[in-house]
């Protein structure tokens, strides 16, 4: 995951598959760029290298929209694809989380 | 650049070195206009005679251009001025050098795929297979079979034989050893065997004769010091009267049965090959014959070859069946080849459907508790297996079935082998008729734990990912069997081409 601070917006570039085997590592790293970084305005989460999404890559993305929404962060989804974007629209993941193209 | 050049003034001293360093590696000529005793063009047609895989580089002050078109219609790869160096030249040469390469590299890959068509050809004859359009004609079918030989001898046979009481024996074998001998051993046993069944023999009474010959005459007359003969043996029969299907299994890898709602059944296990012992000890496995269903009959040369890192038996079986003889020669798959490859496979539906409902199982492996960390890997086998058997396949339509998979068979470990390596759940693959795919994800032990009894707040996503990208979705909750149906050719988008993406480009369709 690539961390870029612009401003006070902390855009985390995914740029692998959000799947089962890599969301652990994947939230570790978050959690650690949040750590280290002052707390950021807004977070955009850029998923357009991320091929696959799983179940647990869904649980992953909420996570972190919960966690923000909880410390008053703005969220946003950027960069998804054709078909990641056929995806939340099945799973109404955009009931709950803010899906930009 | 490594390069020696030799200049001939005139064409008599141009055939005085094309004959000089015939069989040489002379890589590309520069040929002037004009060129003492022929013209240029003469030059680039004769040299083309004795290689058509020459470059050849007209070099000329201002050529026009019918001199030009004469020259490109002849075969030349480039056009220089007298002037030329430096950069440009070694851009040229470099360009001539691959060209010749390349033609010489194609010429020579050609030439083998010719001459091994012609053996593939001689080998995998059309009268290996019966005439199935009189046989059962309530049903759909498709039998095929491939045989890669390893080496100019071996041992490997298959054949297939429709009888006139609705029964169809499909025969695999493989007699020990490389040699004439073996060869010959095979034939015999072949022509005994189809002669025996159409006499009216069963099964066991041919398996018998066959050991007989093997252990009371063959083998007595083995040299001292030579290995005997044994013979691993798998025929198959399959009796549309009785719906049964008998199978005798001695040394030959079991045959792989798949039924319409994919329960893989193994017609055999490890027995002892024939003419060890005076007596056969492979009992036959009966079993009923499924109205629709599929057969995968392959010898131990394929099976070594999923050692070597192809997705599973059937994936390898479907590519081979897949392959023209072309491909065959040229395949990455046969470089692994240490032993001969014989594949059947007969499937069968019943009814008229066209082919709709024939099967073609691509994949079935068992998945142990301790495989849910490496998903990835079982994901990237169904992956090859699906994207070979498929090649014509969309990658997002390829990723939606691959997550599905993956969700279905996370959920199975997770719930069905709590992750425990002694427990195991299945996977099955199968294309069905033209346009489907159909998974199986069977975990024996999954506890029935509904959605609702799960912690609060918990999304069943999977369940969502796998209803909403499978066409079809039916849990078998008894059994905790999972089978999802993929179309792969939306006919809601019919008139777009570029949403045909099934399989139209396999050669052994119905």
């Amino acid at each position: 995951m690539k961390a870029l601070l612009d401003d006070s917006n902390l855009i985390l570039k995914i740029e692998e598959s959000l799947i089962s085997t890599t969301v652990r590592r994947l939230r570790e790293q978050y959690l650690e760029i949040l750590g280290q970084s002052q707390r950021p305005a807004s977070v955009t989460l850029d998923i357009s290298k991320a091929d696959l999404i799983d179940s647990q890559g869904l649980n992953f993305i909420i996570g972190i929209f919960n966690e923000t929404q909880k410390s008053g962060i703005s969220f946003r989804l950027a960069g998804t694809s054709p078909a990641n974007r056929k995806l939340f629209e099945m799973v109404n993941l955009q009931e709950h989380v803010p899906v930009f193209g | 650049m490594g390069l020696e050049a030799f200049f001939a003034p005139s064409m008599s001293s141009a055939r005085q070195i094309v004959r000089d360093h015939q069989g040489e590696n002379l890589v590309c000529a520069f040929i002037s206009e004009d060129i003492e005793g022929k013209s240029g063009l003469e030059c680039v047609a004769w040299l083309f005679q004795q290689d058509p895989n020459l470059s050849c580089i007209i070099v000329a002050d201002k050529p026009d251009n019918t001199l030009l078109i004469k020259a490109l219609r002849l075969g030349i790869s480039d056009a220089v001025s007298p002037s030329v160096g430096g950069e440009e030249l070694r851009r040229v040469l470099e360009r001539a050098i691959y060209l010749t390469n390349y033609r010489r590299g194609s010429f020579i890959m050609s030439k083998r795929v010719r001459d091994a068509s012609k053996t593939y050809r001689r080998l995998i004859s059309e009268r290996r297979h019966p005439s199935l359009s009189g046989f059962l004609p309530g049903y759909d079918k498709r039998l095929e079979t491939q045989l890669f030989p390893a080496l100019d001898a071996g041992g490997d046979m298959g054949n297939s034989f429709a009888l006139d009481d609705h029964r169809l024996i499909m025969i695999g074998g493989d007699v020990s050893g490389h040699d004439l001998g073996c060869g010959f051993v095979s034939a015999f046993i072949m022509g005994i065997g189809r002669g025996m069944f159409n006499k009216g023999a069963s099964t066991n009474e041919i398996r018998q004769s066959v050991n007989d010959f093997l252990v009371r005459e063959w083998n007595p007359i083995t040299p001292p010091g030579e290995i005997i003969v044994s013979m691993a043996s798998c025929p198959v029969v399959l009796d549309f009267e009785k719906m049964h299907i008998s199978c005798s299994c001695s040394g030959f890898p079991p045959p792989i049965l798949c039924d319409d709602k994919l329960q893989i059944t193994f017609l055999g296990s490890n027995n002892p090959p024939l003419g060890w012992f005076d007596k056969p000890l492979a009992p036959p496995i009966v079993t009923p014959l499924p109205e629709t269903g599929c057969i995968t009959m392959f010898s131990d040369g394929l099976t070594d070859l999923v050692k070597c890192g192809t997705p599973c038996t059937l994936a390898a079986a479907d590519a081979f069946l897949g392959m023209s003889d072309e491909e065959a020669i040229c395949s990455s798959l046969l470089e692994m080849q240490r032993d001969d490859i014989f594949v059947q496979r007969f499937a069968w539906s019943k009814g008229n459907d066209n082919g709709k409902k024939l099967l073609r199982p691509i994949y079935h492996c068992d998945c142990h508790g301790g495989d849910i960390d490496d998903i990835d890997q079982c994901q990237k086998r169904w992956h090859d297996a699906i994207s070979t058997s498929l090649p014509g396949i969309a990658r997002d339509r390829l990723n939606e079935i691959l997550l599905c998979c993956r969700e279905a068979l996370l959920n199975a470990l997770e719930h069905g082998c709590k992750c425990q390596c002694g427990q195991k759940c299945d996977i099955t693959i199968a294309c069905v008729g033209r346009n489907i795919l159909r998974v199986r994800v069977h975990a024996p032990n999954a506890s029935k734990t509904s959605c609702a009894e799960k912690e609060p707040g918990h999304i069943p996503f999977g369940q969502r990912i796998i209803k909403g990208y499978s066409d079809s979705y039916d849990y078998d909750l008894d059994n905790n069997i999972l089978l999802l149906d993929f179309t792969l050719y939306s006919p809601a988008k019919e008139n777009s081409p570029t949403n045909i993406h099934n399989l139209e480009n396999r050669p052994n369709l119905p």
